[in-house]
C-alpha cells in the first residue's frame, strides 16, 4: 500500500502542475495545523512571576485561557492576531492599502479587516483549517460508505447474494432496531443502563427465531437478494435531486449547525460518487481471470471481496475520493457563503466572503477566500485527474 | 426502442416516490413546527394571549385540520409502553414523553399497522391529484408560487444553456482549427478557468469590480443588485423591465457552462482528430481545417449533444446561488427561503418539480445518445 502511494505521488510529481499543487497542499495542511501558533492574539510562551506558561497551548487544551497576564518576557505569534479579536480601532472594513490605524507593522492588518474589525489574514488561516477538516472528514466517511456500498453491490450483483431464512430475518431485524435505535433510543437515550435487559432480549430473540424457523424448515430456504438493483436504484433517486438542493434540505434537520453535523450530510450527500466508481470498477474486476480463479478453487466470497477485489478497487476509489475531497470543500463554502453552513462564530472561507453582501466595497474579503478555494478545489481535482491517468495507464 | 423508452419513462414516478418518502420522513424531524407558522398565518398569535402567543383550542384545531392528530406513517414503530397517541400539543406531549421514559427504562419495540388513515397517505394522495397545498407563510397556492418562480428560472436556464453551447461548440471547434499556438493557450487557460471557479466567488467578484465605477469609469459595466418587483400581473413586461438587471447573473452562468462546454467539445474533437477515418482524409488531400469542419465536427458533435439535456440539471442547481445573490425571484431562491422558514409545501413541490425536470432531462439525454448513435440504438433493441 505505501510501496503504490509512493508510486502514485511520483507520477503525479512528473507533472510540474501536479509537484506545484501537492506542495500547495502541503504547506496549506501545515499552515492549519499551526495556525493558533502563527495567528492569535496570545503570547505562546510567557514568562510571568509565577513562571513559565503556555497561553496557546493552554487554550487549545482548555478551551480558554487567562487573559491579561504580566509577562516579564514573551513569545508571541507572527500575527497578533486571532480570527475572534476585534480590533475596534480598525473597524468598519479597513482595507489592506488604506492607512491603517496601527501602530507597528506586525500589527497592521495586511489582508484588511472586516465589519467588526477582524483581521482578515487570521480569518483566512482559520478558514484553512475548517476547510480542510470538513473536506477531509467528509471525503473519508464517504470513501467508506461509498467503497463498501460499491464493493457490495459490485461483487454480489443481483443473483449472488443468497440468504437464508435466519439471515433474513437477523436483517430485518436489524434494520427494525436500528430505526428503533434512530427514533426512540433503545434505553430512550439517556439511560444506558438497560444493557443487560437489551442483551438477554437479543437472545431470546435470537433463540427463539431461530427454533421457530428451524421446526418450520424455513431455514434452508434462500432468498436471493437484488443487491445491484437496490444500489442502482438509490442512485437513481440521488440523481434526480441536485445535490445543491438535497444539502438544504437536509441542513434543515439540525437546531444547531457545526462542523460535526456539517461533515455528516456532506458525506451523505458524497458517498454515490464514490460507490459509483467502485462499482463499476469491481464490476470490471470481475471479469478477470485471477478473480474467477480464486473463486474456482474455493476461496469464500468475503475472502475474494477482503483480499483481492478491495485492494485493486481501492485505487480507482481515490480518484473519487480527491474528487469529493474538493466538492466536500466547495459545498461548505457554497452553503457558508448563503449563510446555512456553519454557525456564525466559526470564521470559514464561505462566511467570510458573504461578509461582502454588506458591503460590496469591501474586495479584499471576497478575493482572498475565494482565491485560496479556488486553488485548493483546483489542486485537489488536478490531483485527482492525475491519480486517474496513473491507474488508466499502469 | 419503444419498450425502452417505456421502462425508463415508467422509472420516472417511482422515484419521485421514493424522494416523497425521503422528504416526508425529513419534514418530520426538523426543529420547527408548523402548527406555529399556520397559527401566524391566520393570525391567531397574539403575543400577550398567554405565554406561547397560542391558545390551545386554535392549536389543537388547525393542528387536527392539517391531519397531525393521525399516526406519521402506514407502519409504525414506538416502544410497547407508549400510549396510542401523544398529545399534540408541544409543551403537554414533551411532558408525557418524559414521564414515559422515567416510567419505564427499557421496553421492546412495537410494530403497529396503521392502516391507510395516516399523515403520509392524505398527503401523497392530495400530491396525485396535483394539490401541493398552500404555502405557510403567505397563504398563497403552492402550485401558483412556484410556477411564478419558475418562469424566471426556466427564462434563465434555457438562455444560459442556449448561448454557452453556441459559443463552448464553435470556440471548440476554433481552437482546434487555429494555426496559432498563442490564442489556442490562451482559450484553454480561459475556459479552464471559468470551469473551474466556483460560481459564487466568481459572482461576487463580477459584482464587486464591475457594478460600481470605484475602479476607474470603465468598469461600471452592468446594474448593482435590486429587488426585483414580481407584484406585477403579466410577466413579459416585469421581464423587459428586469433585463438589464439578468445580464449580469445570465453571463455569469453562460460563461460557467461554456468554460465546460468548450472543454468538452475540444477534446471531442481531439479523440475524433486521432481516428483512421481522419487520416484517410487528410491522406486523399483534405486540409486539416476541411477535414475537421467536414468529417470530425459531426462524430465530435454527438456526445456534446447528449450533454445538452443533461446540463439542465447543473444549471438549475447552479442558478440557486445565482438568484439568492442577486435577489432573482426564481426556484432556487423560493427553496432557499421556504427551508429557512420551514415552509414545506413549498420546499416538497420545488424538490418535486426539478426532480422531475432531472428525471424528464436524463431520460431525453439518453433517447438524444441512441438516436445520433447507431451502435446505442442497435443495443437497446
Amino acid at each position: 500500500m505505501m510501496h503504490t502511494i509512493k508510486r502514485i505521488l511520483g507520477f503525479i510529481q512528473k507533472k510540474k502542475r501536479g509537484k506545484i499543487s501537492l506542495l500547495f497542499l502541503f504547506a496549506l495542511f501545515i499552515v492549519s495545523l499551526l495556525t493558533p501558533f502563527i495567528a492569535n492574539d496570545i503570547p505562546i510562551v510567557c514568562k510571568s512571576k509565577t513562571g513559565l506558561k503556555f497561553p496557546v497551548i493552554q487554550k487549545l487544551w482548555k478551551g480558554s485561557a487567562q487573559a491579561n497576564m504580566d509577562c516579564e518576557w514573551s513569545l508571541n505569534p507572527l500575527i497578533p492576531y486571532s480570527q475572534k479579536t476585534i480590533d475596534i480601532k480598525n473597524g468598519r472594513f479597513a482595507s489592506p492599502f488604506s492607512k491603517q490605524n496601527t501602530t507597528s507593522l506586525r500589527t497592521r492588518h495586511w489582508l484588511g479587516t472586516d465589519a467588526l474589525g477582524r483581521d482578515s489574514l487570521a480569518g483566512l488561516m482559520y478558514g484553512s483549517s475548517i476547510a480542510l477538516r470538513v473536506g477531509l472528514f467528509s471525503a473519508l466517511i464517504a470513501l467508506f460508505l461509498g467503497l463498501l456500498v460499491g464493493t457490495f453491490a459490485g461483487y454480489f450483483g443481483n443473483n449472488m447474494l443468497k440468504l437464508n431464512g435466519l439471515q433474513v430475518v437477523l436483517v430485518i431485524g436489524l434494520i427494525v432496531l436500528l430505526l428503533y435505535q434512530l427514533s426512540y433510543g433503545f434505553f430512550f437515550g439517556h439511560a444506558y443502563d438497560g444493557l443487560k435487559e437489551f442483551v438477554l432480549f437479543l437472545l431470546i430473540l435470537a433463540l427463539g427465531s431461530i427454533g421457530i424457523l428451524n421446526s418450520a424448515s424455513l431455514l434452508k430456504q434462500t432468498i436471493r437478494v437484488p443487491v445491484d438493483n437496490i444500489v442502482l436504484w438509490i442512485f437513481e433517486v440521488y440523481k434526480s435531486i441536485p445535490n445543491i438542493f438535497f444539502l438544504l434540505v437536509l441542513l434543515s434537520i439540525f437546531v444547531k449547525s457545526g462542523v460535526a453535523s456539517l461533515v455528516f450530510t456532506l458525506s451523505f450527500i458524497l458517498w454515490p460518487i464514490v460507490a459509483r466508481y467502485t462499482r463499476a470498477e469491481i464490476l470490471k474486476l470481475k471479469e478477470e481471470n485471477f478473480i474467477k480463479s480464486a473463486q474456482v478453487s474455493g476461496i469464500s466470497s468475503w475472502g475474494i471481496v477482503r483480499s483481492h477485489l478491495l485492494l485493486n478497487a481501492i485505487g480507482p476509489a481515490l480518484v473519487s475520493f480527491a474528487f469529493s475531497f474538493s466538492a466536500a470543500i466547495l459545498l461548505e463554502a457554497t452553503l457558508s457563503f448563503l449563510g446555512l453552513g456553519l454557525s456564525v462564530e466559526e470564521v470559514s472561507w464561505g462566511s467570510m466572503l458573504s461578509e461582502v453582501k454588506n458591503n460590496y466595497k469591501a474586495w479584499w474579503l471576497a478575493l482572498f477566500p475565494g482565491l485560496a478555494l479556488f486553488l485548493v478545489i483546483s489542486a485537489l481535482n488536478y490531483i485527482g485527474e492525475m491519480i486517474g491517468e496513473f491507474y488508466a495507464q499502469s | 426502442m419503444f419498450w425502452y423508452l417505456l421502462k425508463r419513462t415508467l422509472r420516472i414516478p417511482f422515484v419521485l416516490l421514493s424522494i416523497s418518502f425521503v422528504i416526508f420522513f425529513i419534514s418530520k424531524h426538523v426543529p420547527q413546527d408548523s402548527v406555529i407558522n399556520i397559527l401566524a398565518l391566520e393570525g391567531k398569535i397574539e403575543q400577550s394571549n398567554s405565554d406561547e402567543g397560542y391558545s390551545k383550542e386554535d392549536y389543537l384545531q388547525v393542528a387536527k385540520q392539517y391531519n397531525y392528530h393521525l399516526p406519521n406513517f402506514y407502519i409504525g414503530l414506538r416502544p410497547a409502553h407508549y400510549p396510542k397517541q401523544l398529545s399534540l400539543l408541544p409543551e403537554e406531549r414533551s411532558i408525557e414523553e418524559k414521564q414515559l421514559q422515567t416510567e419505564k427504562r427499557f421496553s421492546l419495540p412495537s410494530i403497529q399497522w396503521n392502516g391507510l388513515d395516516n399523515q403520509y397517505h392524505a398527503w401523497i394522495k392530495k400530491i396525485i391529484s396535483g394539490d401541493f397545498g398552500i404555502s405557510f407563510v403567505d397563504g398563497k397556492k403552492v402550485s401558483t408560487k412556484i410556477a411564478e418562480a419558475f418562469r424566471w428560472t426556466i427564462v434563465l436556464v434555457l438562455l444560459a444553456i442556449l448561448l454557452s453551447f453556441a459559443l463552448g461548440i464553435s470556440m471548440g471547434v476554433f481552437s482546434k482549427t487555429t494555426k496559432n499556438k498563442k490564442s489556442f493557450e490562451v482559450l484553454k487557460l480561459t475556459s479552464y478557468f471559468l470551469y473551474a471557479i466556483p460560481v459564487f466567488w466568481f459572482a461576487t467578484i463580477m459584482l464587486i469590480f464591475f457594478t460600481t465605477d470605484d475602479y476607474g469609469a470603465w468598469t461600471n459595466i452592468f446594474p448593482s443588485v435590486s429587488i426585483l418587483d414580481p407584484r406585477e400581473d403579466s410577466f413579459f413586461p416585469m421581464l423587459l423591465s428586469a433585463g438589464k438587471i439578468l445580464i449580469l447573473p445570465l453571463l455569469i452562468m453562460t460563461l460557467h457552462a461554456f468554460g465546460y462546454i468548450s472543454r468538452q467539445m475540444e477534446s471531442s474533437l481531439t479523440e475524433e482528430v486521432n481516428k483512421l477515418y481522419a487520416r484517410t482524409a487528410l491522406s486523399k488531400g483534405l486540409s486539416y481545417k476541411e477535414m475537421i469542419t467536414k468529417h470530425g465536427f459531426k462524430n465530435a458533435l454527438l456526445p456534446i449533444i447528449t450533454l445538452l439535456s443533461s446540463a439542465i440539471p447543473g444549471t438549475i442547481a447552479g442558478s440557486v446561488i445565482i438568484e439568492t445573490i442577486f435577489n432573482i425571484p426564481g426556484l432556487g431562491r423560493l427553496i432557499f427561503e421556504s427551508i429557512l422558514v420551514a415552509d414545506w409545501n413549498v420546499v416538497f413541490g420545488v424538490v418535486f418539480m426539478v426532480a422531475l425536470i432531472t428525471s424528464i432531462s436524463f431520460l431525453l439525454s439518453d433517447l438524444l445518445y441512441a438516436k445520433t448513435n447507431p451502435k446505442i440504438r442497435l443495443d437497446l433493441q
